[in-house]
Parts: C-alpha cells; structure tokens; sequence
C-alpha cells in the first residue's frame, strides 16, 4: 500500500509568486493492483508520479510504500549516447548493486527482451526513440519492484513490442501494482482495475477503473 | 534463443539485487558505476579525448617558456634547474583545480535524466567528473615526470609527500568550489555569468608563471586571499628542492572547510530545486 499523507508541490513562478500543483492531498493506493491515473493535463498527475518516485522532493507531506516504487518506466533521458546499449544496461544493473554474475545475467535477458538485435552493441546515439524506450523498458522489467510507474507509455515502440509490453503488465497483475498516467482512456480500461481521478478539487479514488474514467468524462463535459 | 517467448512467463526468474544496502553501499556503488560509464563516454566522444588533456597543460607550459626565453635571454631569474620544470608545476596544479571546478559546472541540467535513478544524486555525477579530471591532470604530471627522466634529468621531486598532498588539496578546493558555484548557478542562472567573469583573471593570479615572493609586498598581501595560489606555491615547494614555499595550508585548508561547508548546506537546501 502506499500512502500519500498531506502532500503539497509548488513551483516557483516569476517573482515570488509560486504555483501551487496540489496542496494537502492525502490518499492511498493498494498493494497489488494495477491503478490508472487520470487527468486533465496540468492536474498534476506526472507530478505525482514523479513524486511517489522520490524523483522529486514535496513542499510538506510524505509518500510512505510498503515495498520497492521503480523509476518511471520507459525513460530514456538517462542513458549515455555515447556507448552501446550493453553498456548502459550494465550500468543501471550496478548503480542497484548486482554483482558481476548477476549483472551479467540480467543484462542477457534485457538483450533478449528488448530485441534490439545488433543494435544492443551500438552506441544509444544510433537509436531510434522507439529502439530507446523499449531498451529502458526492458531494463526497468528486468528489476523486480512492488510498484511500477508508467507516465504515457505510448513511444514504447512498435504494435508488436506494444503487445508483448501488455502481456508483461497482465502478467504481472496480482504480483505488483502497475500504476499508470496516460490519456488512452481504453488503454486503461483494459491494463488498470482501480483508477485515481486527480479532479480539479483534489484527488478522487475510485475502486473500479470505469468509474473513475467516468467521473473524468462528466467533468470535462459539464465545462 | 526463442525460450522465453515459449514459456508462459515473459519474465524469468532474474537474479534478485542486493536489498537494504546502506547509504554508503548505495554512494559507493553508485560512484564506481558512474566512473566507469563516464570513462567510456568520453572516450566514446572522442578517440583523442585523453590526449586533449595533456594538450592544455602542455600548450601552456610551452607558451610561457618561450615568452620567458624571450623576454629574459638565456639568464633566468627561476627557481629549479629549468624554467619548463617551473612552468610545469604551475601549470598542472593550476589546471587541476581549474578543471575539477570546470567539471562541475552544469551536471545538475546536463545529466537531468540520471537523477531519475534514485541512487544518483547530484553530487555523485560531481565528485565523479572531479575525479576523472583530477586523474587525469595526475597523468599528466606522471608523464611529465617520466619524460624528464627519460631525457636524462634528474627526478626534481624534493617532497613527493608533499606534492600528493598539495595536489589532493587542490583536487578538494576544486570539488568544494565547484559545488559552491554550481549549486548558486544552478538556481539563479544569472549568477553564473557574474562567476565566469570573476573567475576568469584566475590563471594570471594564481602563481603559475610566478611564485609568493617574487611578488611586490604590496601586491603580495591582496593575492595572497587567492587560496589557489597557496595551492600552487605548496605544489612548486614540495618540487623544487631550493624552494621554500611561504605559502599557508591552514589558510588553504581554511578556505577548502569554509567553502565545503556553504558548497554541502546550500547543496542540501536546494537539492529540490536540483533535480
């Protein structure tokens, strides 16, 4: 379970002035179950993302899980352009501390899971940015997490690779929790259970996906 | 090998990574990685990249001996027994200090996408590139060094303890500075440029061409703020053996805490604002 107790994130804007993206939010998101987030855009919801990763600090408040949040998957910003896609791997697998066999080991499988092919060998320069985001796919799957966070996962690749992406979350399903930001409504019908609506007047939980994307729907039509 | 497509799970059985590592477990692996994969990088943007290293020192070395050939003749008025000995051990202090605070500037907005990964903070990728630059001014000094006595010198070394540790006083100065400048430039993008401009006659004050008393008593007593010019002085002290550097390393050390300590609270503060 991970529990959002009072979170407040402002930015700062010109001036002293500062924008608040949400302030005093509290929730909570089950262990276990795949949770789509939506939003209109700016509500917040990579922010949150963002913040449930420890990839940013909040103003107030605290982010407590009961097991291990990934890194946003299919992010290919961290990757260094100048060597190959083994090597980039082999770095991730260290800075989480595998040893030299287990590294080896899991680098193997994020070369045959990403089906780069030769390109594996190239240096990331080479990529296309769907060759890119199918490497830091494969790399955060290789990784066991309680909770994995995905913001828009629609660069990840081809039909083909897209597919065999969703078979891995359905897979997952009932193991770890998948929690999900995008704006393909159907998508989230189909990979999430439970759905998180970040409204205009705070965060709404919602047990069943539908109703959240429900109650996204008749927000934005009564505007 | 199509075996896990074969198989029901897409996912096999990985290797689980080591949980609950403590801080420092994290900091050193972190660090070791991140060493390794810049090593590779910036071979991989250039084949010569180690080479330019050497050049900038050596460029300079070469530039001052000859403008001192010229303007002074055959009699020089240097400590040591050649003027490139002299120059030499101006320009690599100098250079490694210059380098690491270089090194530092614009790795919080340069490597953004790392500081997704948990396990890399801003500080890691800093001290990591001080490391590597600080290394390879080292290599330059070993190689200087090898080449003179391959020449046929003598070693001109009258204190190689105390070069070690002049130069790792530098390479801390460096990182300490660096992370100063850095994390103010970082948040208010302004300050960078007052920076690079007050920074830039820095070369010309900090004893690379000239060591504390050859200088004026007047002027002496205004450089001598400089803490890279202690640096320098203790570097040219620890080599030439008729050299006794009035240079201060409680001044030095002095600055290195005062720095380090506004460089790591203000680096602590902000470090929201960094990532």
């Amino acid at each position: 379970m991970i529990q959002v107790h009072n979170l407040t994130k402002s930015y700062p804007l010109e001036g002293f002035s500062r924008y608040f993206v949400f302030r005093g939010i509290s929730f909570e998101l089950p262990s276990r179950t795949h949770v789509g987030i939506v939003g209109r855009n700016g509500a917040g919801k990579s922010t949150l993302l963002r913040l449930l990763g420890g990839m940013e600090l909040p103003d107030t408040g605290q982010v407590r899980s009961d097991g291990l949040i990934s890194p946003p998957l299919g992010l290919s910003s961290g990757f260094a352009q100048k060597i190959s896609g083994r090597n980039n791997a082999r770095f991730i697998c260290r800075i989480n501390g595998d040893d030299n066999a287990a590294a080896r080991e899991r680098v193997e499988f994020i070369r045959e899971f990403s089906e780069l092919g030769e390109f594996f060998e190239r240096p990331v320069e080479t990529y296309s940015s769907g060759m890119k985001a199918r490497l830091a796919f494969s790399i955060s799957m290789s990784f066991r997490y309680d909770y994995y966070l995905i913001d828009e996962l629609t660069a990840v690749g081809d039909q083909k690779f897209r597919a065999k992406a969703q078979a891995t979350f359905a897979e997952k399903k009932g193991q770890a929790s998948i929690i999900m930001v995008s704006h393909n409504l159907q998508a989230l019908q189909r990979d999430c259970e439970v759905g998180l609506y970040m409204s205009p007047r705070g965060p709404l939980y919602f047990d069943d996906i539908g109703e959240a994307i429900a109650a996204y729907k008749k927000d934005q039509n009564t505007r | 090998m199509n075996a896990s497509q074969d198989n029901d799970t897409l996912i096999p059985p990985l290797p689980e990574r080591p949980l609950g590592r403590t801080s420092w477990q994290v900091f050193v692996g972190s660090m070791r990685a991140f060493l390794l994969r810049e090593m590779m990088n910036q071979f991989g943007r250039s084949r010569l990249g180690y080479v330019w290293a050497l050049a900038e020192p050596a460029a300079t070395v070469a530039v001052l001996a000859g403008l001192h050939a010229v303007v002074r003749g055959g009699h020089h008025a240097l400590y040591g027994e050649s003027p490139i000995v002299f120059f030499v051990f101006g320009a690599v202090p100098y250079f490694l200090y210059a380098n690491v605070v270089a090194a530092a500037q614009g790795v919080c907005n340069s490597q953004k996408g790392l500081f997704n990964y948990r396990q890399i903070k801003p500080i890691d990728v800093l001290l990591a590139r001080g490391v590597i630059d600080g290394l390879m001014m080292v290599g330059v000094a070993v190689v200087f060094l090898a080449g003179w006595w391959w020449l046929g010198h003598s070693l001109p070394l009258s204190d190689p303890l105390q070069l070690l540790w002049a130069l790792f006083s530098l390479f801390v100065l460096g990182v300490s500075v660096g992370l100063v400048f850095e994390v103010f430039g970082t948040i208010y993008p302004d300050l960078r440029k007052v920076i690079s401009m007050l920074t830039r006659p820095m070369f010309f004050i900090s004893g690379v061409f000239f060591t504390i008393d050859m200088m004026p008593s007047g002027l002496r007593e205004v450089l001598l703020w400089n803490p890279v010019l202690h640096g320098v002085d203790l570097t040219r002290g620890a080599v030439l053996p008729e050299y006794e550097s009035p240079a201060s390393w409680s001044y030095l050390w002095g600055f290195i805490l005062v720095a380090q300590f506004i460089g790591l609270a203000a680096y602590r503060r902000y470090l929201y604002r960094l990532i």
